[in-house]
């Protein structure tokens, strides 16, 4: 059960790298029209976009395209390190720490901005998280083995 | 070494502040410095339209939670693992870095927004100095 939690916590972090490698290089590109298609309505409608502001949208996909690369990345290291090798409780702590403040947080601004769309993709976001640390939650009863390896701390 | 841990432990925590701040702050004048230092750059006639203002707002939002994220990494890994010597708590923190000043700096260039990369330069060599310090602990 863990390690099956594991790998789909794996999986969501190396989906967040491709999704993040996807916003960086296509967001100008005609392969982005699925995003666009779903994002643009909610603020534009039929408006047509100024220059500055399709050059603020690149920039700022760009923005949001990196920042799921660097989530996806550090996601994989802590889960397939500290959390599927080591089993250690900060690594299952910081991953359930991170994943309420996605969902809590992201639910205050769809709510407050009204825009629903998102929200099913919060959901789903969320569903990708808290089944797997459902079962992965077992690493909460295994006893710290972290002291045992200071390497660092004997060269100090 | 400890300090080297505890400076990587500030910066995480600087990074949640940071986060909080772009996320909840955005549409207040404290966001003012900021986005008087963005906004010229995409908008010299300082027009937009309601919808680029909802844009920018969710832009913003998520950005911060983001961030916000990427602090929370930060700390546990720089506070429950590097000290222990684990390469691969150094290689993450390396690699989140590394990637994102190599890949925005040109970004931000490119886009004239000289300001965020001057701050990701700023945030590159304040975060690479203590990697590079507990380097020689964790790959002697």
């Amino acid at each position: 059960m863990h390690k099956i939690g594991c790998n789909i916590l794996l999986f969501t972090g190396i989906s967040f790298i491709v999704i993040g490698i996807y916003a960086v290089l296509f967001n100008n590109t005609s392969l982005f029209f699925i995003i666009n298609r779903i994002m643009d309505p909610n603020f534009w409608g039929n408006e047509i976009l100024s220059k500055g502001t399709l050059n603020f949208k690149i920039y700022t996909w760009d923005f949001l395209g990196m920042f799921h690369i660097i989530w996806g990345v550090n996601l994989f290291y802590i889960v397939k390190y500290g959390l599927m090798k080591k089993k250690e409780k900060w690594a299952w702590r910081c991953i359930v720490i991170q994943m309420i403040v996605w969902l809590f947080v992201v639910v205050y601004f769809t709510l407050s901005i009204k825009r629903n769309t998102f929200f099913p993709v919060t959901i789903f976001y969320a569903v990708l998280f808290i089944i797997p640390l459902i079962m992965t939650k077992d690493v909460l009863k295994i006893r710290d083995i972290g002291n045992n390896n200071d390497q660092c701390k004997d060269k100090l | 070494m400890d300090f080297w841990r505890k400076y990587l432990t500030i910066i995480g925590f600087s990074l949640i502040a940071m986060g909080v701040y772009i996320a909840f702050f955005k549409n207040t004048p404290l966001f003012a410095p900021f986005g008087n230092l963005i906004d010229p750059v995409f908008w010299p006639d300082k027009t937009t339209t309601e919808g680029t203002q909802n844009f920018k707002g969710f832009i913003y939002s998520f950005s911060g939670i983001f961030v916000l994220l990427w602090g929370i990494n930060f700390t546990f890994i720089s506070k429950n693992t590097l000290v222990r010597g684990n390469k691969w708590a150094w290689n993450c923190l390396a690699l989140s870095t590394v990637a994102w000043v190599t890949v925005m700096v040109p970004f931000s260039i490119c886009y004239k927004v000289y300001f965020n990369a001057i701050a990701d330069v700023l945030f590159f060599i304040i975060t690479i100095i203590p990697l590079i310090k507990i380097r020689k602990y964790i790959y002697a």
